[in-house]
């Protein structure tokens, strides 16, 4: 069974021009163990995803279809008692700006400590700095700096203690948002190659958002590429690598400037990333599409099922038969 | 492309549209207009009939202070003065000195902290300074011992001692907003142009000072008007205007105080009304200032 | 051959930090850019790469050193000689949102350049201004011309800050992580529009980036910079191909490729953690490097030399590391 299994899920915020549909009828899965990487470009969604898996959205958004599967229970169903203990003991979350999930006035290792004690209030002085250690030790960060303040670690090491405080719980879910953007190439290596150890020493489960597609794959095991809401490609890593089928992947991938002997011309997506309020139920990518054409325009994308995992959301069967 | 994009929408356009959503804004514009319809409607009464006149009109059939009547509508005061065209004459004061003060002090305040933030070292210090001293000084004081010098002051005096005492507070925030503009890349980016100083300063940094002072003003009208209206009552204000803050004193001299609510209570809700106005207009500002900064949803 | 449009020499600029210490942020870097070239900085954050593009434009002043700009040394320019350089060089930053006065209109952003060296008539200002607009992509210029930039996306904030920029018809153009804060595909158009500048003005172009990816693609030559030192120079396909300095090879391990993630990266010239215990004297990554002499790296300063044609580094392993990796394919073994 799925670990985690979100099934055509829409979210919508209430603006003050009206309602904007983030995310429209999404469906992904994680297996337990497995890493799932979500790329896309701003107003894609995928931020929005992420909250609300860790039951995060803000106010003003609503799930309007779907569910979200965890272990196959429902979380939009779980009463308040069932989300706190769901939120960081089942599912973590790392931000993108650790300066956000840091309080600036508390020592490091005493926010870590906080929130294991709101979890787990009956834990010992002892058994708590134990754990704390133990934390530190497993991001590779000193011990010797659990009494600092957050503006006292560069930023790599900041990156590392929110790190440690979301595996703090020993969540079986890990969902990093953007969580390496802001560092520099070399700590973000590294970080990236500690996230693996991780994952594979303690069967956890990632769910990796980020726009950089580079990074993306590195990391993740399945790839779901999103654009203006909608899951447009999803598929095991070697399977989009090779036979990257959706036109916006295609895109995605050729607009990135890649070590090669060889400089390709980048070719780049003209206009900008799709976001608006009203979607029609035609191709959101039509109007940016290189391989656009009337069928487009008529009918509504599917689903087209390439292989075993991998399948993406455009126009009709032409694109099976020629790309496998 | 995708974006429509609307002609000349610019910032402050945007500004004046959030501004107009906001209730607090709306009432206390209203409250404004309505003082502000007062203070052009005090020209009329004396041209009706020059008993009327707020200082010089005295009804000659009655010599003490009267409840409203029909050729009263807020009575009269104790020499038999028309309370409501003194209420009127009121208003007018009461723009005059709390908007030219306030304005005063705001382009004072603005032009001091533009420029100390922007060239720092000796002159921030001097001005700092300068700013650190006034600020100590206690404003009432200064000006009842000012006025008890010179043996009563005229109300532009009043406006311009008010002005000089209030510009600190003003530069101390402009500075500090000037200090981080300096640094940003438009800023950079206007130098390597080749813009000279005082582009810079007056194209670049002045139109991103200018709503926070602007914001900053409407609090200083409402101490300028209420400072005005303590000096009168405290007799120190300028005899040959009438003021709210006057009426108060005449109240309070002639021994009316709880004798006639008619004369007592409209001066004061007039005060305590504009300054209402004003705070609440203040605070709608400072709601549309805030959010435009921050970036709506992006996911 | 043609003198270098741009040539540095020994440039020094220190800071002091709000804890009194003193932070070299650039140490005597010497490099030339030559005329039509596009020239990649490359360094993390801490290198020193964004100071040294405000010194070029004198956006702040260097310590020790010279800048020659079309064989004018900059520093010695009074106000008004160094208003009209102005005009040759420009510069782009890396925050969309921040590089343009929200309270001016594309208009008037665009103006001002004009204004300032009082260039053209009205009408010849606003045909420069709708030209360059159609250069970068603002089409059609009727319907950005009065925009502000809080109704732009990010793509076309930059887009405009490039128009701002090219306006003058520059030489030189200081280009400091446009891309840095765009998606993948907008980052791609924005380079499309540096290169179409390139070919069709001519321009010298000097691309600050901690994306060494980008900078391949982009540039010419690429330059490394580490915590205000250079410490390798040549041409770019050769610089990423056949690396000479340990602290290049470490970001080409670090890089993203797309593929499996490697625990054990290629070259392996980095440190885990900080060497302890040694002072600042010598190679300025000796703390982080693998590979390093533990006497001579701590205690010399390697200078940059040519160690083929075009190619510079300043490494006293470099041939060594070069050996080592003929014979086993890595510079160190073991994590």
């Amino acid at each position: 069974m799925e670990l985690l299994k979100v099934q055509d899920l829409s979210i919508q915020y209430m603006t003050k021009e009206g309602a904007f549909l983030a995310l429209d009828k999404v469906s992904i899965s994680i297996q337990k163990g497995c890493s799932l990487g979500v790329v896309g470009e701003s107003g894609c969604g995928k931020t929005t995803l992420g909250m609300g898996i860790m039951g995060l959205l803000p106010e003003n958004a609503s799930v309007c279809h779907g569910e979200i599967l965890f272990e196959g229970r429902d979380i939009l169903k779980f009463n308040q008692k069932e989300m706190r203990r769901y939120r960081w003991k089942d599912v973590s979350m790392i931000f993108q700006s650790a300066m956000n999930s840091l309080n600036p006035v508390k020592r490091v290792g005493d926010q870590i400590k906080e929130v294991i004690l709101a979890h787990e209030p009956h834990m010992s002085k002892q058994e708590l700095q134990d754990r704390v250690e133990a934390l530190f030790r497993l991001v590779n960060l000193p011990v010797e700096r659990l009494r600092d303040y957050p503006h006292q670690y560069s930023g790599g090491m900041r990156q590392r203690a929110v790190i440690a405080m979301a595996l703090a719980l020993n969540p079986k879910l890990v969902i990093a948002d953007e969580a390496t953007t802001a560092l520099d190439v070399i700590i973000q290596d590294q970080i990236l190659k500690e996230t693996k150890i991780l994952q594979r020493d303690f069967g956890l489960s990632i769910l990796f958002i980020s726009h950089d597609i580079a990074v993306v794959f590195d990391v993740s095991d399945d790839i779901a590429v999103m654009y203006a809401g909608q899951v447009v490609e999803i598929g095991r890593k070697h399977q989009i690598l090779k036979n990257p089928a959706h036109p916006y992947t295609k895109a995605l991938l050729s607009s990135y400037p890649k070590l090669g002997l060889e400089k390709e011309r980048l070719r780049p997506i003209p206009g900008d990333p799709k976001k608006s309020l009203v979607y029609g139920n035609t191709c959101r990518f039509m109007d940016r599409c290189p391989e656009v054409d009337r069928q487009c325009k008529a009918n509504p994308p599917q689903w087209i099922e390439l292989e075993e995992g991998h399948k993406i959301f455009c126009k009709g069967t032409a694109h099976a038969i020629a790309n496998s | 492309m995708n974006n429509a994009i609307k002609e000349g929408k610019g910032p402050i356009s945007e500004a004046w549209k959030l501004f107009k959503e906001s209730n607090l804004g709306k009432t206390g514009l209203v409250i404004l207009l309505f003082f502000a319809l007062m203070a052009i409607l005090s020209f009329i009464p004396p041209l009706i009939d020059p008993m009327y006149h707020p200082l010089k009109g005295v009804d000659p059939s009655i010599s003490v202070s009267t409840p409203p009547s029909l050729r009263h509508w807020l009575g009269t005061d104790f020499m038999g003065r028309d309370i409501l065209s003194q209420l009127l004459a009121g208003a007018r004061v009461a723009f005059v000195v709390g908007i030219s003060s306030a304005l005063m002090s705001i382009i004072l305040g603005t032009l001091l902290g533009m420029i100390a933030g922007y060239w720092g070292r000796i002159v921030d210090t001097l001005i700092m300074r300068a700013a650190d001293i006034i600020m100590v000084l206690p404003t009432l004081l200064v000006i009842l011992v000012l006025a008890a010098l010179f043996k009563g002051l005229s109300i532009w005096s009043i406006v311009i001692i008010i002005a000089i005492f209030r510009w600190p507070g003003v530069s101390r925030v402009i500075r500090a907003q000037t200090l981080s503009l300096k640094n940003r890349p438009f800023v950079d980016a206007a130098r390597a142009v080749g813009a000279g100083h005082m582009r810079i300063l007056f194209r670049h940094i002045m139109p991103n000072v200018v709503p926070l002072a602007f914001l900053y003003m409407t609090f200083r009208v409402t101490s300028a008007i209420v400072i005005e209206a303590a000096l009168a009552f405290l007799g120190f204000g300028d005899p040959t205007t009438v003021s709210w803050g006057m009426m108060l004193q005449w109240v309070w001299k002639t021994g009316h105080m709880f004798k006639a609510p008619y004369w007592l209570l409209p001066p004061g809700i007039c005060i305590s009304l504009i300054t209402l106005s004003f705070y609440l207009i203040g605070r709608a500002m400072e709601q549309v200032l805030d959010p435009r900064l921050r970036r709506d949803w992006e996911g | 051959m043609q003198s270098p449009i741009v040539d540095i020499r020994e440039l020094t600029k220190t800071y002091i930090t709000k804890r009194k210490e003193l932070l070299v942020a650039l140490n005597k870097v010497s490099l030339k850019i030559h005329r039509g070239e596009i020239f990649g900085l490359v360094g993390e954050s801490g290198s020193g790469k964004s100071t040294l593009g405000r010194l070029l434009l004198r956006l702040e002043e260097a310590d020790k050193g010279l800048i020659l700009f079309d064989g004018i040394d900059i520093g010695s320019l009074g106000n008004k000689a160094l208003k009209g350089l102005r005009k040759e060089m420009q510069i782009i930053f890396q925050d969309p949102y921040q590089s343009l006065n929200p309270y001016h209109s594309v208009k008037e952003i665009l103006l001002e350049p004009l204004e300032v060296h009082r260039l053209g008539s009205i009408k010849e200002r606003l045909s420069i201004i709708e030209e360059t607009m159609a250069m970068v992509g603002l089409m059609p210029p009727s319907m950005f011309i009065n925009a502000y930039p809080h109704q732009l996306s990010g793509g076309q904030r930059q887009r405009v800050a490039i128009a701002r920029a090219m306006v003058l018809h520059p030489k030189f153009l200081v280009a400091d992580e446009p891309t840095s804060m765009l998606d993948a595909s907008i980052s791609a158009q924005i380079f499309d529009i540096l290169l179409k500048f390139k070919d069709e003005f001519d321009l010298t172009i000097l691309f600050i980036t901690h994306n060494l990816a980008a900078a391949y693609y982009l540039c010419d030559r690429i330059g490394v910079l580490y915590r205000g030192h250079l410490v390798e120079l040549g041409p770019s396909l050769e610089l990423l191909t056949q690396p000479y300095h340990p602290y290049t090879m470490a970001l080409l391990d670090a890089i993203p490729k797309f593929g499996e993630c490697e625990i054990i990266p290629r070259f392996n010239t980095l440190q885990r953690a900080e060497a302890e215990g040694y002072e600042n004297i010598g190679c300025v990554f000796f703390k982080r490097c693998r590979p390093a002499h533990r006497i001579r790296c701590s205690h010399e300063v390697p200078q940059l030399t040519e160690i083929k044609e075009n190619h510079f580094v300043a490494c006293f392993l470099a041939e060594e590391l070069q050996q080592r990796i003929a014979a086993t394919g890595t510079c160190s073994l073991g994590i």
